[in-house]
């Protein structure tokens, strides 16, 4: 039957094993590993912007780049660039979790969740008068209407200046003035309701 | 990191107030973790290791497939040929070759347990005094695994009803062991949820009696909770939780009956025991003849002997008018009385039952919903009634909620807008218009551009949020409550767990279903379940002795269905297969599944392993095998994504999406389960069975990748061949220096079955492997196989192992790679310290050394060489190369035959002109006086 002359002949071992981990290079597509780093805070922040805490935005983000990952295949340089792609993916990933939400009931930033949006506190007092003033604009905020929440999601929360939020939103920057202003007259609105109520 | 805008850049003209809030909300500045980028990164990594090792084929396999590829469109029709087109960069190999795709990685909703401030002071805190429960044969007192401050704030989760509790602990105590005098403790520890439900019931430690534990995982699952609270916030909380089965006092009555040997496991991820399942298994008490009874009682002189309904009451129950009369008048006359029966009867749940099936059977499915409803608050009325009935009214409801809720499952649509996006011009276009896209356009696009659809629907396709009502949470509700009243009961049990099954919950599934088997006593739907969800862990040896245990006990028509393999075949095959019955059916069976088997090296065969989880997964989701979706299911696996349109129609098309090619189709009734495939995918899946019967997806932690590298066969003696192989340790299996892989050389048979097997162990880290094995004729196959026990991956790569006819005059070896080397004069053989293979790559413009031997040349013939490389579309280039110890290319090089058995030949050949890619490179012998010619080849990468 078979007979092994010399299993073995040559094994090429590296001299320092141990050194090899170290060199290992990333193993995701080059363009990307590039995305990853330039639009992942971006991504990030514009879901926290959205979601209840930094748990769940963390979660929500890692999905999206897991999506976009499995999804590569589909990108279409023509139609979208990178960010905005991403960013779209982000939207529909923050539906959905908001969605899977509202069946359970919970979409409220308690008070506790906030405390990574608050870094800049001088002293515990300040910290605390903001940690319930964003708590009250965010949940202002998750009360408009998703197309309102989305730009000033992508305004404060990504930091794009108007023409970056046209691009994402494939409007014109004019428009997104107009849009952005309607959107802060009216979480104004939903909060000064709530501070009467 | 943090980030700040600032609202002067854009032409941002506010008023105060808006100016103000601008200001405030660009003040909030968002962390971003500084560990949570490398984290992310890491996954996606990881993710990315686990997709498929880039679609790199052989030239040779490029040219099979596009060779197969074209026969088959010669002979088709015109949509059927653009689908097979799209394939063909799919199948990469032999239509039974071993693929492996991407897995999707698991991303799975949990609630994330709050744990409480840990203020441990020793004594459990609780404000359900033990003092209320010493009374009660059975202990109610929780301990709390932490405990916090005595105040309304915060507080530990308290049972709702203590009362019911202890009852519920009574009721479940086993009969037997009561009598028996026999008790115990359970330690239980669960998850209590926000809404006070329990999950996650784990048992901590055994009374040693299986029917306690059994019973004591079985009423936990019941109880509710007041949740505790944080800061006046209810939250989720681990409970610590004995559930004490106290014997009644005074002398047993009967000695403990024997349990079996085989000890109590206090861990369910254990194997079962041998005894678990004997063929049969605990099945819930059956419940006709208890509503018989209660509606004999509802209708009364009309049901007694000379009524009107006298011996119908089965009939009634099942709402199948007798052969006797007339199903209309039947249905109507049952109507009124069931009616008349309820009204007069209002704790009595028969009635109600009764007329909700009738009501069902007319497609009165809002209706019998009512009904339903109606039958289970009136079970709650009448304490006599039997759990195992109350459970089959939930469990009916349950079925009505989930053909309502299909109606929306996975339901979407698409803009129109979009698809004018999709660059397609031969797509039909619609003349129909609307704002969202037609399903029948989306047919059409489907078969004619399918990567721009696919595109589309990724990103564009809107998901409908379920019907108010009609929620999976409903009709998981409504199969929970149906378990909490009858825990066995299989048909609900088998729902919760397909539910995980659907999510991709696999830790979960395992632990549910094995608690269910255990449960049981060996539900065989369960086991199937258990196998699926150990299957795709990767845990295939288990999940194969699941399968095993699971059709012993199965009725024989599951074991039939679950068997057949004849959906993996194409037609001829399929019906002789068909024909074949017992030990014959089972021996072709296992040769099928034998020549498929992705890893030689373990004991189980994987490829048979999954054939089993799909097969039990179709089984119990579509009802059967043989059904369109069940047969698509277990040849491709399951679907990347399902997109279901059709709202606002009485039909939905599902678009079951495999990551290429067109999607599969499926048209079903708006809130049936039952579906076929469309006509234009029902077409498509016929061709598809020709060219890629079935699919092999493994699990993420069993797959075997394809190990690259060369296998070259050289002839020792008449016969005797020596194969040389070059292969690299791939990156995915060099888990460090301290673990080991086991390098198998397998050959196999013209059957598949192994003829010799040869192991050894080498360091997992990356390196070359050089291996000289030597096979007889008897073998066709070579495989080299490296298999990690650490990260439960293999590499394997599989050649044919003839060397031509042996009786042949002249042959020629196979190419052997070589680094470009100067051999010097009078060194050229194969054993030459300079032979340094490679694993068939050249750098970009290199050279790359060939060695061959020819053997068998007739006397006095010359052999005038000539060197070709090909390219993947079959274009032929001459290639200039150096024989060895000469140091000027040429494009031809005469040999003459010296009449020896065997001579060695070394080249180097000129790359240089040559673009990167993948090529094949030929060796060609033209023999003198138009002898004709012998020649060699071998797939080359230029990279």
């Amino acid at each position: 039957m078979l007979t092994i002359r010399e299993e073995i002949v040559e094994s090429q071992v590296p001299s320092q094993p141990e050194a090899a981990p170290a060199q290992r290079t990333s193993t995701l597509p080059p363009d990307f590993a590039q995305w990853f780093h330039e639009h992942r805070d971006p991504v990030f922040r514009y879901v926290r912007f959205r979601v209840a805490t930094r748990e769940v935005a963390e979660d929500v983000t890692s999905e999206v780049f897991m999506k976009a990952l499995r999804s590569l295949h589909r990108y279409d340089a023509h139609r979208a660039s990178p960010r905005t792609w991403l960013l779209r993916i982000a939207r529909n990933a923050v539906t959905d979790h908001l969605r899977s939400l509202k069946r359970r009931g919970s979409l409220h930033v308690s008070l506790d969740r906030v405390p990574d949006l608050v870094s800049n506190a001088q002293s515990q007092e300040e910290r605390v008068l903001k940690e319930e003033r964003v708590q009250i604009l965010l949940n202002g905020a998750s009360q408009l209407r998703k197309a309102d929440q989305d730009i000033l999601s992508l305004r404060y929360g990504s930091g794009f200046d108007n023409a970056e939020i046209a691009e994402s939103l494939d409007i014109s920057p004019n428009a997104v003035a107009v849009r952005l202003h309607r959107a802060l007259k009216r979480l104004k609105d939903v909060i000064t309701s709530d501070d009467l109520s | 990191m943090t980030n700040k805008i600032d609202s002067n850049d854009d032409n941002f003209d506010l008023p105060p107030d808006l100016a103000e809030l601008d200001r405030e909300l660009s003040n909030i500045s968002i962390e971003v973790r500084s560990s949570f980028g490398p984290e992310l990164l890491a996954e996606l990594e990881q993710a990315r290791k686990e997709a498929p090792p880039g679609r790199i084929q052989s030239t040779r396999r490029n040219l099979i497939a596009a060779g197969l590829g074209a026969l088959l469109l010669a002979g088709l029709s015109e949509p059927a040929r653009a689908s097979l087109a799209r394939l063909i960069p799919w199948v990469g190999g032999d239509p039974v070759e071993t693929l492996v795709t991407a897995v999707t990685p698991e991303i799975e909703e949990t609630d994330q347990p709050v744990l409480l401030p840990e203020e441990l002071d020793g004594t459990p805190d609780f404000d359900l005094s033990v003092d209320d429960v010493v009374q009660a044969p059975v202990s109610l007192a929780p301990r709390a695994l932490v405990t916090v401050d005595r105040n309304d704030q915060n507080r530990m989760p308290t049972l709702e009803d203590r009362a019911a509790a202890r009852e519920d602990i009574l009721r479940r105590y086993p009969r037997d062991l009561m009598l028996a005098g026999i008790g115990g403790t359970v330690d239980l520890r669960f998850w209590v949820t926000l809404d006070g439900s329990v999950d996650n019931v784990q048992m901590t430690r055994s009374s040693g009696q299986r029917g306690l534990d059994v019973a004591a995982m079985g009423v936990a699952q019941g109880f509710r909770f007041n949740a505790a609270r944080r800061n006046g916030v209810p939250v989720g909380s681990w409970v610590d939780f004995p559930v004490v089965f106290e014997a009644a006092d005074g002398p047993s009555l009967a000695e403990p009956p024997p349990i079996g040997d085989v000890p109590v496991p206090d861990d369910l991820m254990l194997p079962l025991p041998s005894d678990l399942v004997l063929g049969s298994y605990l099945t819930p008490p059956p419940t006709l003849f208890e509503a018989q009874q209660l509606l004999g009682a509802s209708l009364g002189a009309s049901a007694q002997s000379g009524g009107r309904w006298s011996g119908q009451l089965e009939a009634l129950l099942m709402a199948e008018p007798p052969a006797d009369e007339l199903p209309n008048t039947w249905r109507r006359e049952a109507t009124v009385e069931l009616e008349s029966a309820m009204a007069q009867h209002p704790a009595n749940p028969a009635p109600a039952l009764a007329l909700a099936r009738i009501r069902k059977s007319q497609g009165m499915n809002s209706e019998a919903r009512r009904l339903f409803q109606e039958g289970i608050d009136r079970a709650a009325l009448d304490e006599t009634i039997s759990a195992s009935l109350v459970a089959e009214l939930h469990y009916e409801m349950g079925m009505m909620i989930q053909e309502e809720w299909q109606a929306y499952a996975n339901l979407g649509r698409l803009a129109r807008v979009s698809l004018d996006d999709a660059l397609c011009p031969a797509a039909p276009t619609s003349v129909k218009d609307g704002r969202w896209a037609d399903v029948g356009d989306l047919l059409s696009l489907n078969m004619v551009c399918p990567v721009e659809l696919g595109r589309v629907l990724a990103v564009e396709f809107e998901g409908l949020p379920a019907e108010v009502g009609s929620s999976r949470n409903d009709m998981l509700r409504a199969f929970q409550l149906a378990r909490e009243n009858q825990p066995t009961h299989g048909p609900a049990n088998v729902e919760v767990l397909l539910d995980l099954a659907d999510q991709r919950r696999w830790e979960t599934l395992l632990e549910r279903s094995q608690a269910f088997v255990w449960e049981t006593q060996g539900n065989p739907h369960g086991l199937l379940l258990t196998g699926l969800a150990l299957e795709r862990l990767g845990r295939v040896e288990q999940a194969a002795q699941r399968f095993e245990v699971a059709m012993k006990a199965l009725e024989e028509d599951e074991v039939e269905a679950l068997r057949d393999i004849s959906m993996l075949m194409v037609d001829d095959r399929a019906r002789v297969f068909g024909s074949l019955r017992g030990p014959e059916k089972e021996e072709v069976t296992k040769e099928f599944f034998r020549r498929l088997d992705p890893i030689l090296t373990t004991d189980v065969n994987e490829r048979a392993v999954e054939h089993l989880a799909r097969a039990s997964y179709a089984l119990l989701r579509f009802g059967s095998t043989k059904v369109d979706p069940a047969r698509v299911w277990i040849r491709y696996g399951r679907p990347n994504t399902v997109h279901t349109f059709g709202e606002g129609l009485e039909t939905r098309t599902e678009f079951w999406d495999y990551g290429v090619g067109p999607d599969l189709t499926f048209r079903r009734e708006a809130s049936a389960r039952r579906m076929d495939l469309t006509e234009g995918s029902s077409n498509y899946v016929d061709d598809l069975l020709v060219q890629f019967p079935h699919l092999y997806n493994g699990a993420a932690l069993r797959r075997s990748l394809a190990l690259e590298g060369q296998v070259s066969r050289f002839r020792v003696t008449r016969g005797m061949v020596e194969l040389e192989i070059t292969t690299e340790v791939p990156a995915e299996l060099a888990t460090g220096v301290d673990d080991e892989l086991d390098l198998s050389i397998f050959l196999l048979d013209a059957r598949g079955d192994k003829v010799s097997a040869t192991r050894r162990k080498v360091p997992a880290i990356q390196q070359t492997l050089r291996l000289r094995p030597m096979a007889n004729p008897d073998a066709k196959q070579v495989v080299v196989e490296l298999f990690s026990p650490t990260a439960s991956l293999a590499a394997s790569l599989r050649e044919r192992v003839p060397l031509g006819d042996p009786q042949a005059n002249p042959v020629i070896s196979d190419l052997l790679f070589l680094e470009p080397a100067d051999p010097g004069e009078n060194e050229v053989r194969r054993t030459a310290a300079w032979v340094t293979p490679n694993i068939g790559l050249v750098p970009e413009s290199g050279e790359v050394g060939v060695l061959f031997e020819m053997y068998e040349m007739p006397v006095d013939e010359d052999f005038a060489l000539r060197v070709v490389l090909t390219t993947e579309d079959g274009t032929s280039h001459p290639v200039e190369f150096r024989p060895a110890g000469e140091s000027e290319y040429r494009s031809t090089w005469r040999q003459s035959a010296n009449g020896s058995y065997r001579t060695t030949e070394y080249i180097t050949a000129n790359l240089e002109p040559f673009s990167t890619g993948s090529y094949t490179l030929t060796v060609r012998a033209l023999r003198s006086g138009g002898a004709g010619e012998v020649s060699s080849s071998r797939a080359v990468r230029i990279r």
